[in-house]
């Protein structure tokens, strides 16, 4: 059962930022992650719903590069222009949950949550997320990258919202999202890797590698993909790059019970999908 | 078997078309004038003496109408399947995490729930024992030491141990806990009838044993007590021990008003029973031609902190240890152990499913070891007419196995070798109905004034189809259609004691209560010349002035004690047999394990109903799906769905169904049971179809992709050193 | 609190909730709904199924509130003109009926299936009921009955 509160439906940005300035507040958008969170409190601040806020909504073809906040999982997966656009996006938010969290939960919801295994949120990093908060005050914006602090933690302030998300599409690059669940279904991702590649013959152009569920926070394999860019294929170099990030995560947390199969499984796909299936 | 809803027919269930509406009520649906809730204060350590308990904050709460501990019990403090061991309310003492400690009763759900939340309870922690092995050594949890039971079974000559084996296969298997998972949570009302006569609906497996143990918990005449069952939501063994209806009952008790008790899924995977966590060492003897020489087994349960089933299990495992297999020398050892550790109950098999694991891993260890097939060296050890089984029983009928064997040998014949794809066998055998003790079933039908027929079961349908079954049943054997016949079912106001459904045993004995009753009123219709077309309503105003008006029948299956020594005796009047085929894809990169496709073949005696039989069939594969790579209830930690994993339509593999039919005399029409061995291959044929995919064999359950790396890493780390 | 309007099985509603309240807590203890069930509270199993503007959701996952303005519908919607609908008889035909506690919200999922008119194959099915436990049936029979009625 949930505690006792408060909600307010604000119809503009502006009576959605006056609440939040004023009081002390929750936003909520599809809910899915929130009322699981609160069922195991007493009392809850004021919830403020966002979901009717038109300042927030939009449709792709008016704004391809720009992600509403209030966009579901459901929409982000069945939009023909996201799939074709950011593949690796739509694909991920196509995974999350079940039909029933995909007809409600948002991706504003799934950035503010921050959870170690939030689905959207290595994709939007390979495409260079940046995020832009306002708050009756101010506007700022920051990479994604930044704006996530540890699970569950991020830089908004409780007098901010999340107004949208601008990403940067990856023509010609070969991209897509592997995630290990423990089944197909109603699963969080245990581990998730969100790719996009630009090759040429032999030779890696590109490589954008966004690693979700090993770490508190969503990492970019930035020593992997420098050690790539640029370089011709080779499984010595493609090894030992994996075995950069793997010993970057490893020094990032503390060894965890969980590392012992995730790591592992982490070196496989990243072969697999740098190389393919035949690096055994 | 002409009649359009005879046996054989998949006719439409009959209880489908207000499922489909949405309008049975199941227990928590139920809504009452004046209706009070009620809430089980639960304990938050596994074992502690209680120091102190302080309500005070709990009655801030408006609406709380009455608190209720033990010492509010009228009558015994104590319940239990075999042993009236556990407490519904603790007497200063908790030795599991959520032992009901009290029991808070308001005005609505929200109050209730509140001021349980509110009740502070003082705890002096005591040392937790959480695994067997440390049971066997430790401190005793309770007057008698920690061992609960210890069963066995030996066959044949052991003086000279495995030297007449040409080859030894010996291992360790692990299973955990596991939650049977039922869609709809417990839940119960209750309320009081003028005459102080207390009414029971709950969502249950047996409305009988639950009135006998309602009316000791109350000091009440079983006369007093009356319980119905709701339209129940699954139970797969867990609704088998006395779950909420003695909380309802001792609210109603106190309050004189209706009572509601329901469970939240946290409430549910707290405090109900969970499947036997076994380990077993297995060791299996054969020689070079196949023929199995001997097994030695010991079993090592962990019951949790009361008894529960777990006699039953240990017992069950101990006879089913050997699988479905004729051998002639058998040491088996079961022993069952107390912990701190949820209590350990009945669910769907009663530890058959984990023993067929480990039987089934090892024949197939066997076959590779001998360089044969491993549906050979099945087909030349499995259990025929005349064969004798590990307790010495002499199998003279229905003995289906081989002809699930050869059912499946075709597409077995036909797999196809693909990198990371395997193929896997599981067999089983298992006894229909309680083992070696009585388990007889009463049912009875009536004739009535309105010129029908009145069919009292007291069957309890949980979803398997029982009361659709029992029905074709008595319309083949009376010769009627379904019209004539009202089912008046699941009350005990209104039916016998038709026991619990369990082990399989409702179409076997219940089947064969009602057929006996048919026999006696066909017989009597008969005389009075229905069958040649006389009016029923004429023939009920003849038979109501004879004192014919109720026709009983009953069943008890032919079996006896087994020895305690030796574990010989007649377990079981029948047996079903069955074989799976799996055919699992594993990920190399990821080691998750996907099941593709499903051969089962499952010797049913006579098939009732094939689109019942069918669909339990489909979800025993599910559950098996489950037990074999994705289900664990580890003790503190699964809280809820959201960290315990059954299979969702996206898991599941295509499966086609063979129906074989080896008929049982003694069933009605010569049918047996599908209910638990629709589950019991399905694991052990998916760890077999593992080793045949990655070259590595899976010994600890749920192999999930954890635990498939940590192998596949193992073998790696082996390989590179060679 | 929040007065709301919406649309329920066909017809209008407009009635008072407290904010706290989910869809799940209206349908079933203020409306009498029961067909609507609760199963984990978490959004883990579906058994509180409802179709929101067509779509299904988690009720329980849902505040009541956010129903205002929108098109509620139940199992009851399936039969509401006292006959049954081609997926409940299909349900019924199949065997996809044993313990009957997943069925409504299964129905749910898949009468919106077949409304959205997709292109049905046996992935796209087991993908839309995918959200949805079953604990008796295996989901075999469930997915026949929808590939019944959707003709694969």
């Amino acid at each position: 059962m949930l505690p006792e509160f408060k909600c307010v439906v604000p119809r503009s940005i502006k009576e959605a930022l006056t609440l939040l300035s004023e009081n002390e507040c929750k936003v909520i958008a599809g809910g899915t992650d929130l009322l699981i969170e609160l069922q195991h409190q007493d009392i809850a601040a004021l919830l403020v719903d966002v979901t009717k806020i038109p300042e927030l909504m939009w449709g792709p073809e008016d704004r391809p590069f720009l992600i509403s906040p209030l966009y579901t999982h459901g929409f982000v997966a069945g939009s023909a222009m996201i799939k074709d656009t950011f593949p690796s996006f739509a694909l991920a938010c196509s995974k999350v949950g079940s039909p029933q969290i995909r007809n409600m939960g948002t991706v504003g919801g799934n950035i503010g949550n921050a959870s170690p295994a939030a689905d959207s949120i290595p994709p939007l990093m390979i495409y260079d997320a940046r995020v832009r908060l306002i708050s009756s005050s101010q506007e700022r914006e920051l990479p994604l990258e930044e704006l996530l602090v540890d699970a569950y933690k991020t830089q908004i302030r409780k007098d901010e919202v999340i107004a949208s998300v601008s990403i940067t599409p990856l023509p010609n690059y070969r991209q897509g999202y592997k995630r290990l669940t423990i089944r197909e279904a109603l699963a969080l991702s245990r581990l998730s890797v969100a790719y996009a590649i630009k090759e040429e013959g032999k030779r890696w152009l590109d490589v954008r590698i966004a690693i979700g569920s090993a770490t508190p926070v969503c990492i970019r394999a930035r020593e992997l993909e420098e050690a790539l860019s640029g370089e011709l294929k080779d499984l010595d170099l493609l090894n030992q790059a994996i075995e950069q990030t793997i010993l970057r995560i490893e020094s990032q947390v503390n060894v965890r019970e969980s590392h012992r199969f995730k790591l592992p499984i982490l070196r496989n796909l990243l072969r697999e999908i740098l190389w393919g299936g035949a690096w055994e | 078997m002409g009649w359009s809803m005879g046996v054989g027919k998949g006719i439409e269930r009959i209880d489908a078309l207000q499922k489909v509406l949405g309008n049975c009520l199941f227990a928590g649906d139920i809504r009452m004038e004046g209706m009070l809730f009620g809430v089980v204060v639960r304990s938050n350590r596994p074992h502690a003496k209680i120091l102190e308990i302080d309500d005070k904050a709990a009655w801030e709460v408006p609406g709380l109408v009455k608190i209720i501990t033990h010492k509010e019990i009228p009558g015994r403090n104590r319940f239990g399947v075999l042993r009236k061991d556990q407490p519904y309310l603790a007497e200063g003492y908790v030795r599991y995490l959520g032992e009901p400690i009290l029991l808070v009763v308001a005005q609505d759900e929200r109050s209730a729930r509140r001021a349980a939340k509110r009740i502070k309870v003082v705890y002096q922690d005591l040392p937790i024992i959480s695994d067997p092995q440390e049971a066997r050594m430790g401190t005793p949890l309770r007057d008698g030491g920690n061992l609960l039971t210890q069963k066995r079974l030996i066959k044949g000559n052991w003086d000279k141990g495995f030297e007449d084996s040409d080859v030894i296969v010996e291992h360790h298997y692990v299973t955990h806990f596991l939650d049977h998972a039922f869609l709809e949570c417990e839940a119960g009302v209750g309320y009081m009838e003028e005459e102080g006569q207390i009414v029971i609906i709950s969502s249950t497996q047996n409305i009988h044993y639950k009135q006998k143990e309602v009316a000791a918990l109350l000091n009440m005449p079983e006369s007093k007590i009356r319980v119905i069952q709701a339209t129940t939501g699954g139970g797969f063994g867990g609704k088998l021990d006395v779950t909420v209806e003695g909380y309802v009952a001792l609210g109603v008790f106190h309050t004189k008003r209706p009572v509601m008790v329901r469970y939240t899924r946290e409430e549910s995977m707290l405090s109900n029973t969970k499947r036997h966590p076994l380990s077993i060492w297995y060791k299996s003897g054969a020689k070079r031609d196949g023929a199995l020489t001997r097994v030695q087994v010991r079993i090592v349960g962990d019951t949790g902190a009361y008894a529960s089933y777990g006699e039953v299990v240990a017992q069950r495992a101990c006879v089913h240890a050997t699988g479905p297999y004729e051998i002639p020398n058998c040491y088996v050892e079961s022993l069952m152990y107390y912990t701190n550790n949820p209590v350990a109950g009945a669910m769907r098999g009663f530890g058959v499913p984990q023993m067929a694991f480990a039987h089934e891993s090892q024949m197939d260890e066997l076959a590779q070891l001998l360089g044969m097939d491993p549906l050979e060296i099945r087909l030349k050890n499995c259990l025929r007419k005349g064969s004798s089984t590990a307790t010495g029983q002499r199998l003279d009928h229905s003995v289906g196995f081989e002809d699930t064997l050869k059912a499946i040998e075709p597409y077995w014949r036909e797999r196809d070798f693909n990198k990371n794809t395997g193929h896997g066998l599981g067999s089983m055998y298992y006894g229909i109905g309680n083992t070696g003790v009585p388990n007889p079933s009463a049912c009875f039908l009536t004739l009535r004034p309105d010129g029908l027929i009145g069919f009292h079961l007291g069957a309890c349908e949980i979803g398997q189809g029982s009361d659709t079954v029992l029905m074709q049943i008595l319309l083949e054997a009376l010769g009627v259609e379904g019209k004539s016949v009202v089912l008046v079912r699941g009350d005990t106001e209104a039916s016998m004691d038709a026991g619990s459904t369990s082990a399989s045993r409702q179409t076997y004995i219940t089947g064969r209560a009602a057929f006996e009753a048919a026999l006696k009123l066909k017989g009597y219709l008969e005389q009075k010349g229905f069958y040649k077309g006389r009016d029923l309503k004429e023939i009920y105003q003849e038979a109501s002035t004879e004192g014919m008006l109720r026709f009983d029948g009953f069943f008890d299956p032919p079996t006896t004690p087994l020895d305690p020594n030796t574990g010989q005796g007649i377990p079981y009047a029948t047996y079903a047999f069955a074989t799976h085929m799996s055919q699992v894809e594993v990920d190399t990169s990821t080691f998750r394990c996907r099941v593709r496709k499903v051969i089962a073949a499952h010797d049913v005696g006579t098939v009732i109903n094939p689109v019942t039989t069918k669909g339990q069939i489909y979800g025993g594969i599910a559950m098996g799906i489950g037990l074999a790579l994705m289900e664990e209830y580890v003790p503190q930690r699964t809280k809820n769905l959201n960290q315990y994993f059954i299979p969702t339509a996206m898991d599941m593999p295509e499966v086609k169904v063979i129906l074989v039919e080896d008929p049982e005399p003694t069933g009605p029409f010569g049918a047996k049971g599908v209910g638990e061995p629709a589950l019991i291959p399905q694991a052990a044929s998916i760890c077999n179809a593992i080793k045949d995919a990655t070259g590595f064999r899976p010994f600890e359950l749920p192999c999930n992709f954890e635990r498939l790396c940590l192998l596949g890493e193992k073998e790696r780390a082996i390989g590179s050193q060679k | 609190m929040h007065r709301i309007n919406f649309l329920l099985n066909g017809k209008n509603i407009e009635i008072d909730v407290e904010d706290h309240i989910t869809l799940l807590e209206l349908l079933r203890d203020k409306l009498n709904i029961t067909s609507v069930k609760e199963g984990c509270g978490i959004g883990e199993c579906g058994a509180c199924t409802v179709l929101l503007d067509g779509k299904p959701i988690y009720s329980c996952l849902t505040l009541a509130l956010k129903a205002d303005g929108r098109d509620v519908k139940t199992v009851e919607y399936l039969s509401k003109d006292g006959s049954l609908s081609k997926i409940q008889e299909a349900f019924i035909k199949n065997g996809a009926v044993q313990c009957g506690y997943c069925t409504p919200g299964m129905l749910l999922c898949a009468y919106a299936l077949i409304n959205t008119k997709k292109e049905m194959t046996e992935d796209v099915i087991k993908e839309a009921i995918s959200g949805n436990l079953c604990r008796c049936t295996g989901y075999i029979q469930i997915i026949e009955a929808i590939k019944d009625v959707a003709r694969i």
